[in-house]
């Protein structure tokens, strides 16, 4: 396997990993409001970065 | 080393949906089910960019991926949309947002676990991070059978 697939792919998993903590913690403090306006902002960047994906 | 990684990525989603699984309320434990796929989805986007332009997915299979977590981040947004009006209009009780889930779920019936790559590497990397897109998105009716009405 590529060695600069291999450091991507971990700092990629790293980065999920780290994203998905503060995630956990957050929702603990967060209003339900809060959520739902966090939810909406990942979904339209998600959108936007699969539009580009899709285009690459 | 590469499948600790990939163990490591579906522990931290599975931790993300068991810690965050005890909402107060169905609109709260929806709320957070939504929350949850928007984060696996942006989790999952990464890995195809990646493994495209280091040739091991095809445009074919690039497009396949893409297109997957494109409908469910639709189908998410109206999920969301759809448990907000019904909390704002009064709706209580688990029956009618479990019935919301259930329509998020059956609206992108497919399992991306059985999309087929030329590439063995791509497949069991696209099993375990869509997979985890999936999971997320079955896990929305459970959250909301398990939260307690407010």
């Amino acid at each position: 396997m590529d060695p600069n697939l291999i450091i991507q792919l971990a700092l990629a998993t790293l980065d999920s990993v780290f994203q998905i903590i503060s995630h956990i913690k957050s929702q603990g403090t967060l209003t339900t409001d809060e959520i739902a306006a966090i939810a909406d902002k990942q979904d339209l960047a998600n959108l936007d970065a699969i539009k580009a994906l899709i285009q690459q | 080393m590469r499948t600790k990684r990939l163990r490591a990525v579906a522990l931290a989603l599975g931790l993300a949906l068991a810690l965050s699984g005890c909402p107060k309320d169905p609109y709260r434990a929806a709320i957070q089910g939504s929350d949850d796929v928007a984060q696996a989805v942006s989790a999952a986007i990464p890995f195809i960019a990646q493994y495209y332009s280091a040739g091991k997915l095809n445009d074919q299979e690039k497009a396949q991926a893409a297109g997957y977590l494109q409908s469910v981040t639709q189908a998410n947004q109206t999920f969301r949309h759809a448990v907000v009006a019904a909390h704002n209009s009064g709706v209580k009780g688990n029956a009618s947002y479990v019935a919301l889930a259930q329509a998020f779920v059956n609206s992108v019936p497919t399992d991306p676990r059985a999309f087929n790559y030329k590439s063995t590497d791509a497949q069991k990397q696209f099993n375990t991070v869509l997979g985890a897109v999936k999971a997320s998105l079955d896990a929305i009716v459970v959250l909301i059978q398990n939260g307690k009405v407010a």
